[in-house]
């Protein structure tokens, strides 16, 4: 500036790039979202052509299911075993029993949940990232690889109960351990939704509030706690629809506590009843929608997280002893029960009899790798599981690039229509899956699909698996891929579309790379969930259609816990292989860039 | 803020009390780091006054906002109101409220539960807590809109909504956080005098951040300019402007035109200086006179234009722009090798002199500034 002996300073210079003309910055608590894609335009012919795509593929992967499941359970058969439920104890116990297993399934896992993200979010403590890392292991395990270890733990010969405390005790098996091992396996994503939440929430709220005078546990009470009222509630569906249609674990841990999913199994596996099975479904279908609605009606009050663009101040630490010590207290010891449980499957798949005969031993691995049923489980699911997931990746984020910046009035069903997928039992839609793709699938006569299900069908059955993949893993992607595309600040594609980019590049140039972290995220969970999902595939599986997971609850069944641990290790390494191989993957796609 | 200063009793002799001193506040954000937010600053703030903390981002004025506030503690340094030491207290102990830039309207409550959260919060009675919410959502014409979601309502009654419930609990400091940066222009110049009034009215301190120097002109009793972590003036607006202690304070507040400079002589308040072979006697900055080397500030509105035909003034410059502003018309001017800013205030239609044109350059030497270069 300084130019001979004079200078000139412009006005204020500081102020004018931080005001920026303060038309253009939105009024903070105002940001009604702009919708992208320009208003009141009529839709282009891709944005048509993929809504039809993602209506026809729900339609196949849940909706045709669900309404045969419907239809058959009104049918004759189905209707004998529906009245039962007015008539007999028996079929109303086993009805409160489901809900009650889970509704406190979903309250405790919640609360621990809840108990994990805050410490994680608020709290300064020793190995917090490792604890990070333990809690999220479940994802990667299938359920009741925590029931044989538990079993192995704390049953009725269990290592703890009786070797160390001398106790023979059954109170493992019903309720009590079934709440504890799906609260365990199940919490990981109540985990990541809610600890999300707490660090989206602006620290300007708290602060205000304890401005204003009130103390701290008024604040956490009246502030912190009810802003995150959304993220309990996705949690709580969460646990509760995981915890109700959980069909495997009753099996092996229920004792003479019966539930409505395993009943269906029994149903349809030992009497071949299947008008039955889906009259099972049905009821159990009751409870998971009515907590589904009742959570969106609670998600959609209380939207109001509020999104103010600059946050202002740091998240506030919490260091209050007397919130502190037993808060840590808790997470510690929820870190060295994952510790325990997941030591224990690895040391048993090492050993002969884990607490009878602890002798080293690599024949548990020599069974499941070389044992014909055993690699073919593995090849057949690593296969349908590789197809699944990017099907099931991609229709999620189409979901959610379709609901956030190109539909208006349809956003808000078809966001329901895609995340009902969470909301319908897998138990359901395996049994739906058996009446509807049993036999061809025609619209007025007209030949649409053949046959899907059974060891006869083509690729010997594996084509209804990936889509029973596909509707279970479909809506966690529509979700992260929504939190994702909301991020994205609509100016950035108004800029590229007004510097003459077409709509279709700009999404591949702009929205694509700003939502690939949430794409990758969608591919883990996709394939993770595909490897570890039981309920619903149980129903499908042939002899040219493997499933590990079936294997695993065999072997359980059969007592066969050594085998049923080295598969488990077997599982869980190839799917940290895979999502090693699908962060590299993305990791290089970016640097191509 | 503490239960007993919230009854009305106490409100009464609030002009005596609210005196806020900061002695020497220092906060380091990275321990073993040398970066200081804040380097060693001192205010004191009389009872009722209304100071505002100007300076560029990250000159440290936030910081100290909320160090009063207590979401910051200060590596050292000392914090009292009325003598007390505030420190000690948590936020919510202090009698201070603050308005936020997001405005932080808690979004799962009404206005009406908005504005009485504090209220409440210091037990007082319901009857009570309503009769006072009330009557702050008249006196800011939100009654319409007591029962509303705060997302319901535009940019500008957030605003009063948050002002309402900073200010309904009777603090004795009221801290503001650029509250007014995401209203627009308009409505901004309106809320500025509003708050201003209410703040007189209810004869509390105010603390105000903002980078706004027009702001920070209208609202303020006295202005902390700050920079880089220090203070660099403290004074009333018009000495602010008029007679800064630094070439940072001139440019930051307003425009200006700075001439390096030598001094031919001086006294206490005033020197002569050589400027375009003409020499002036204009104020001078008490240590103008330790050094030889000086700058001199001429504000645009102090350069006196003259067409080139009418020959006075001893400079001759030429227009590079000429902007019509209505009230005043904005020049810029090359002379020799330097660019200057001049202003004519309301000028008559026929004598805006166009872009290239050549002029004649003087300045009102009572209305330029001395100080150290």
């Amino acid at each position: 500036m300084t130019v001979g002996s004079v200078t000139a300073v412009t006005p204020g210079t500081p102020a004018a790039p931080e005001t920026g003309g303060s038309a253009a910055t939105l009024p903070p608590g105002r940001s009604k979202r702009r919708r992208r894609g320009g208003s009141g335009r009529r839709m282009d012919g891709i944005t048509l052509a993929m809504l039809l795509l993602v209506i026809a593929a729900l339609t196949l992967l849940i909706g045709l299911p669900v309404l045969n499941v419907l239809s058959e359970a009104f049918s004759e058969d189905g209707w004998a075993v529906l009245e039962r439920f007015f008539t007999s104890p028996v079929q109303r116990g086993m009805f409160v029993n489901t809900v009650v297993l889970g509704l406190v399934t979903g309250v405790i896992g919640t609360a621990v949940a809840f108990m994990l993200a805050y410490a994680q979010a608020r709290m300064r403590f020793p190995g917090k990232r490792i604890v990070h890392l333990l809690t999220l292991v479940p994802i990667i395990s299938p359920p009741f690889a925590v029931a044989a270890s538990t079993i192995t733990l704390f049953g009725r010969s269990g290592m703890i109960t009786e070797g160390f405390f001398g106790l023979r005790s059954d109170f493992i098996y019903g309720l009590p351990g079934l709440t504890f091992v799906l609260a365990l396996s199940y919490l990981p994503l109540a985990y990541l939704n809610l600890l999300g939440m707490i660090r989206a929430l602006d620290p300007a709220h708290e602060e205000a509030a304890s401005s204003l005078g009130a103390s701290r546990w008024r604040v956490f009470r009246t502030v912190t706690l009810p802003m995150l009222v959304p993220g309990f509630g996705g949690a709580f569906l969460l646990l509760f629809v995981e915890a109700i249609s959980d069909l495997s674990n009753p099996l092996v841990l229920g004792g003479d506590y019966s539930v409505l999913a395993s009943s269906a199994y029994n149903a349809i596996i030992g009497q071949y009843n299947l008008p039955g099975g889906a009259a099972y479904a049905l009821v159990l279908m009751i409870p998971a929608v009515a907590v589904f609605i009742i959570q969106r009606y609670w998600a959609q009050r209380g939207s109001h997280i509020s999104v103010t663009g600059k946050p202002s101040g740091k998240p506030p630490t919490t260091t209050a002893p007397a919130i502190v010590l037993p808060v840590l207290a808790g997470v510690y010891l929820f870190a060295a029960t994952v510790v325990l449980l997941y030591g224990t499957i690895i040391v048993g798949a090492f050993v002969r009899i884990l607490g009878v005969n602890n002798s080293f031993t690599l024949d548990n691995f020599e069974y499941v790798l070389t044992g014909n049923i055993g690699s073919e489980a593995m090849v057949h699911t690593i296969r349908m599981a590789l197809v699944a997931t990017p099907i099931a990746g991609v229709l999620g984020m189409l979901v959610a690039w379709l609901v956030v910046t190109k539909l208006r009035r349809g956003a808000g069903l078809l966001d329901f229509l895609g995340m009902l997928g969470i909301a319908i039992p897998g138990t359901v839609i395996g049994i739906g899956y058996l009446l509807s793709y049993s036999t061809p699938t025609t619209v007025f006569g007209v030949p649409l699909l053949p046959t899907l299900v059974g060891g006869s069908a083509a690729f010997g059955g594996a084509i209804a698996i990936v889509m029973a993949f596909c509707s279970s893993s479909t809506p966690s992607g529509q979700r992260v891929g929504i939190a994702a595309l909301k991020q994205i600040d609509p100016s950035l594609e108004e800029a590229s579309q007004s510097l003459g980019v077409s709509s279709a590049g700009t999404f591949r140039r702009i929205t694509l790379p700003l939502i690939r972290p949430a794409f990758m995220a969608a591919l883990m969970y996709a394939f993770a969930s595909a490897m570890t999902s039981i309920s619903a595939v149980i129903f499908l599986t042939t002899p040219n259609a493997r499933l590990l997971t079936q294997q695993i609850h065999n072997m359980v069944e059969r007592g066969q816990f050594g085998n049923a641990f080295a598969y488990c290790v077997v599982l869980m390494v190839i799917v940290l292989i895979a999502m090693l191989a699908i962060h590299l993957l993305t990791k290089r796609m970016r640097s191509v860039r | 803020m503490s239960t007993e200063t919230a009854t009305p009793a106490m409100h009464q002799t609030r002009s005596a009390s609210g005196r806020l001193e900061l002695t020497d506040l220092v906060k380091i954000y990275e321990p073993g780091s040398d970066v200081r937010a804040v380097d060693g600053v001192s205010l004191q703030i009389e009872p009722g006054e209304f100071v505002t903390l100007l300076g560029p981002s990250g000159c440290g004025k936030t910081t100290i906002l909320r160090t009063v506030a207590g979401f910051e503690t200060p590596t050292s340094g000392s914090l009292t109101l009325d003598g007390k030491n505030l420190l000690r207290q948590s936020p919510s102990r202090r009698p201070v409220s603050m308005v936020f830039q997001s405005y932080a309207l808690f979004p799962h409550m009404t206005v009406r539960e908005n504005v009485g959260y504090g209220l409440k919060a210091a037990g007082i009675r319901t009857r009570q807590v309503n009769e006072r919410v009330d009557e702050a959502l008249e006196s800011m014409s939100l009654s319409p809109y007591a029962d509303r979601a705060p997302a319901q309502l535009s940019g500008g009654q957030q605003q009063r909504v948050a002002l309402a419930r900073a200010m309904v609990t009777r603090p004795e400091v009221m801290l503001f956080d650029e509250p007014l940066s995401n209203l627009d222009a308009a409505l901004r110049e309106h809320m500025r005098l509003e708050i201003r009034r209410l703040q007189r009215q209810l004869g509390t301190t105010a603390l105000y951040v903002t980078h706004d120097q027009a702001e920070a002109m209208a609202m303020s009793d006295r202005v902390v300019v700050m920079n880089s972590g220090r203070i660099e003036q403290v004074g009333p607006p018009r000495e602010i402007y008029r007679r800064p202690a630094s070439r940072f304070v001139a440019g930051f507040v307003g425009r200006a035109n700075f001439f390096d400079i030598q001094r031919r002589s001086a006294d206490e308040t005033s020197a002569e200086v050589e400027l375009w072979g003409r020499v002036y006697t204009v104020p001078a900055h008490p240590r103008a006179r330790e050094t030889e080397d000086l700058t001199l500030l001429v504000r645009p509105e102090s350069l006196k234009l003259t067409p080139e035909s009418g020959e006075s003034g001893p400079a001759t410059a030429v227009v590079t722009a000429a902007v019509f502003m209505g009230d005043r018309v904005e020049y810029e001017l090359t002379s020799g090798e330097s660019r200057l800013l001049a202003t004519v205030m309301d000028p008559a239609e026929d004598q805006i002199i166009p872009e290239g044109s050549q002029v004649r350059l003087d300045l009102i030497p009572e209305r330029a500034w001395l100080l150290p270069a």
